[in-house]
């Protein structure tokens, strides 16, 4: 009895092997991570989307500036050179003008200098805009394009 | 019941979401017991081996044929029994160790190899990225544009088309040059010139043609020719033609100063160029949201000038014509305000090899001095006016001839220009009949050194105000050091030479009642900001007193009326005004004999002369010697006339109440 008593207790106790439950939550933390990557991915390429036609518009409106600033130029020089006085002259001559080789002043009745007044013509004989007015619009288009291409 | 853990040779490595309380030899390979009194098992060849890896055995990387074939390996039979047996990988664990130690060794290669692109050896890579889609390109400052004064653009830069070439990539170098050369008209020089390149193939870029039309650029580009392509570059042009030219100067192709108004104000005309650097594709367009960094450029200031366009086109135009009238070699005109020293027109014509007399490159009124004649008489007979020597009706006997030094080597002998006994003459007729001697007499009751003292009030003997570019300061020398007849000739206009801006300076004094005003050429700037900048006034300082001046004047209007100037005269204004003819200096440092002279004709006055606006200066360089109107009352007074009158209209000169020229009184 004691023999098997003792045979009993030696016998080994059986492992107690435990299934340990799957570790779910590492797979939704990856899970997330792609969809949360996915998403960067899909925002990253609408943004893009967004991105293109805007820098397209943006070269586009730069060439554009380009352009005008040099049609700009292009047009003051052929300003000045229909107002340069050797075209003028020229053309002066072709209708048969000669220069002026003398003055003479005539001396103006004050009631035709009222009259005039009085019609509210410009008695300065000054036409279109003055001296100053020019630099200041030219000054202003500087001041607004400088020396932008 | 025990559990067989031995691992099958041919089973795949343990890799289960199951655990297991296992020994960690088992990673070894080695069989291990399972159990709680963690004794070993006995070894059990022949058992079928347990899956623990939650591989289907049908998956194992080898078949079951060779599994038993590996089992008859002598060192695996070899295995008493009973004793833990150690399990190896056999092939497959030495393969697959074999490769993953491969891969390491290949991934720690790249990684080693990525470490150094990245550290060591990343700039060459970043460079070469970077040129292939980073563009920096220079943003060109525009120039500033150089206007008159009534608004009217003198010099600006235009846009236009420069065509340069890649002659490595050009397939056909002698057809290309050819064609180019038809093209663009080059001379047969430049189009050899552009074979050579083309064929030499050593340079990667060539410029063909600067600056030239775009239409001509166009068509260049329209035929599609392997390695050539246009640029942008500004061209600097004068938009008025030939207008101011000599003031104006020039630039060179790149648009530095290297003359004129454009060398002396480059700095100002000149801006500070931008950068752009973007990324961009292979065609060019720009990656979005690269970004670009864009530094403008600063454009340079532009000048308004105190130039009146048309006025200088006119004087230009009317020196041109009367100097080929009296066929003279050349001649200057400056006109400017009389209290602003503002220059109204500068101009300067020469006659050419080719016998055409045409505006000069040169601004000769700034560059070229000689000897005054008859006009620096103003200045003399200033001195003595000023210094209470004599006034108007103070009357001197003045003989026809002086000899000085008589008897010795340096006796010389003064004529007055129309000869005449010894007769009293007033300062008043000495100055209106430009009598050398009778002003001689006076001058000298002044003194030399005070005399002299004059003269460098006058300005003589430095630079004016406006430093031009090679601006001639004249040849004159203080009094102390005058010797000889210089102590005589100077009072009559010999024996020290000024520019024609200094001599029309010197006389403005006169006309701004006795205040010398430095002739002034820029009015104002007008920034990059577009703010219009007038420049500081002119600077000042008193020659004379305003009493002198006026008693000049005055005397100054009977030469105009009366005296050598009378074809200076304008209807209903008064002027005053001085003639002067000088003759000029020869190769051999005399003036020359009768027959052999040269002259220079002059005339300086200002009107109206009660409140004078405007000084003007003629000076005709050689008119015909063997002409009448060689004199300077003849030469250069009617082109006086003709400048004043385009003047009065141009500038809306009136007259001032009772002032009917000559024909008062």
């Amino acid at each position: 009895m004691v023999k098997r008593t003792a045979a009993v207790a030696h016998i080994a106790p059986r492992p107690q092997l435990v299934v340990v439950p799957r570790q779910r939550r590492t797979a939704r933390l990856i899970a997330a991570g792609c969809t949360v990557v996915f998403g960067l991915m899909l925002g990253a390429a609408a943004f893009q989307t967004q991105l293109a036609p805007r820098q397209l518009t943006m070269d586009t409106l730069d060439r554009d500036i380009r352009t005008a600033h040099e049609s700009y130029d292009v047009l003051r020089r052929e300003r000045a050179e229909l107002r340069s006085p050797g075209r003028l002259s020229e053309e002066a001559v072709k209708l048969g003008m000669v220069p002026a080789t003398q003055t003479e002043f005539v001396q103006l009745d004050a009631d035709v200098v009222a009259v005039v007044q009085r019609s509210g013509a410009d008695a300065s004989g000054d036409i279109g805009a003055s001296i100053d007015e020019e630099f200041e619009l030219y000054a202003d288009v500087k001041a607004e394009a400088g020396g932008a291409p | 019941m025990s559990t067989d853990t031995r691992r099958h040779p041919t089973a795949a490595p343990a890799r289960s979401a199951r655990t297991v309380t296992a020994d960690p030899r088992s990673r070894r390979g080695e069989t291990v017991a399972l159990s709680g009194s963690h004794k070993a098992a006995p070894a059990q060849r022949g058992h079928k081996p347990v899956n623990r890896g939650h591989q289907p055995p049908d998956r194992s990387p080898r078949p079951m044929q060779k599994r038993v074939k590996s089992t008859k390996r002598p060192e695996r039979t070899a295995q008493p029994a009973g004793i833990n047996l150690t399990f190896r990988a056999g092939d497959t664990r030495k393969r697959l160790v074999a490769i993953f130690v491969i891969t390491v060794l290949l991934f720690a290669a790249v990684v080693a190899r990525v470490a150094f692109l990245q550290t060591a050896g990343s700039d060459s890579l970043v460079a070469a990225g970077k040129a292939q889609r980073v563009s920096e390109a220079i943003l060109h400052a525009p120039r500033g544009t150089i206007f008159a004064r009534d608004g009217g653009e003198l010099v600006m830069s235009v846009p236009s088309s420069t065509l340069i070439a890649n002659p490595k990539l050009v397939t056909d170098p002698a057809g290309v040059a050819a064609l180019l050369g038809t093209m663009l008209q080059l001379t047969p020089d430049k189009q050899q010139s552009l074979l050579a390149t083309f064929s030499a193939k050593d340079k990667s870029f060539v410029y063909i043609a600067r600056q030239i039309d775009d239409d001509v650029a166009n068509s260049v580009m329209s035929l599609n020719i392997s390695g050539i392509d246009v640029l942008r570059e500004d061209k600097r042009i004068m938009p008025s033609g030939e207008v101011g030219r000599s003031l104006l100067g020039r630039t060179d192709i790149d648009g530095i100063g290297t003359a004129g108004v454009e060398l002396l104000y480059n700095d100002e005309l000149t801006g500070v160029n931008g950068e752009r650097v973007r990324e961009h594709d292979a065609k060019g367009r720009s990656i979005p949201g690269s970004g670009a960094t864009t530094t403008d450029p600063i454009p340079g200031n532009d000048l308004i000038l105190t130039l009146d366009r048309s006025l200088q086109f006119q004087v230009e135009q009317a020196l041109i014509a009367r100097v080929t009238e009296l066929s003279a070699e050349g001649g200057a005109v400056v006109v400017m305000d009389t209290a602003t020293g503002e220059i109204y027109a500068v101009a300067n014509v020469s006659r050419g090899d080719d016998g055409v007399v045409a505006v000069t490159s040169a601004n000769l009124a700034a560059v070229e001095p000689f000897e005054a004649g008859s006009v620096a008489k103003v200045f003399s007979l200033s001195a003595v006016v000023d210094t209470g020597v004599a006034n108007p009706d103070t009357v001197i006997r003045v003989p026809g001839r002086i000899v000085y030094d008589k008897g010795t080597p340096w006796e010389h002998t003064i004529n007055d220009a129309e000869p005449h006994p010894e007769k009293p003459m007033s300062l008043r007729e000495i100055i209106v009949h430009s009598s050398n001697i009778g002003t001689l007499l006076l001058t000298d009751k002044v003194g030399t050194e005070r005399f002299g003292s004059y003269l460098e009030s006058f300005g003589f003997g430095q630079k004016t105000a406006l430093d031009f570019p090679d601006e001639s300061k004249g040849i004159f020398k203080p009094a102390s050091e005058w010797e000889g007849t210089e102590k005589q000739s100077h009072s009559y206009g010999y024996g020290y030479s000024v520019t024609a801006l200094q001599l029309a300076a010197a006389v403005n004094t006169v006309a701004n009642g006795g205040v010398y005003v430095a002739p002034k050429l820029v009015a104002a700037t007008i920034g990059a900001d577009g703010e219009v900048t007038d420049t500081a006034p002119s600077a000042t300082h008193t020659v004379i007193q305003p009493s002198t001046a006026a008693t000049m004047t005055d005397m100054m209007k009977d030469v105009v009326c009366g005296g050598t100037g009378k074809d200076a005269q304008i209807a209903d204004i008064s002027v005053a005004g001085k003639t002067g003819t000088a003759y000029k200096t020869q190769e051999d440092g005399t003036y020359g004999a009768t027959g052999t002279r040269k002259y220079r004709a002059s005339f300086v006055g200002f009107f109206p002369a009660d409140a004078p606006k405007v000084t003007i200066l003629v000076t005709i360089d050689e008119p015909d010697p063997t002409s009448n109107d060689r004199f300077g009352g003849k030469a250069a007074a009617p082109l006086f006339a003709t400048i004043a009158t385009a003047a009065i209209h141009e500038l809306q000169i009136t007259p001032n109440p009772g002032d009917t020229g000559c024909s008062a009184g």
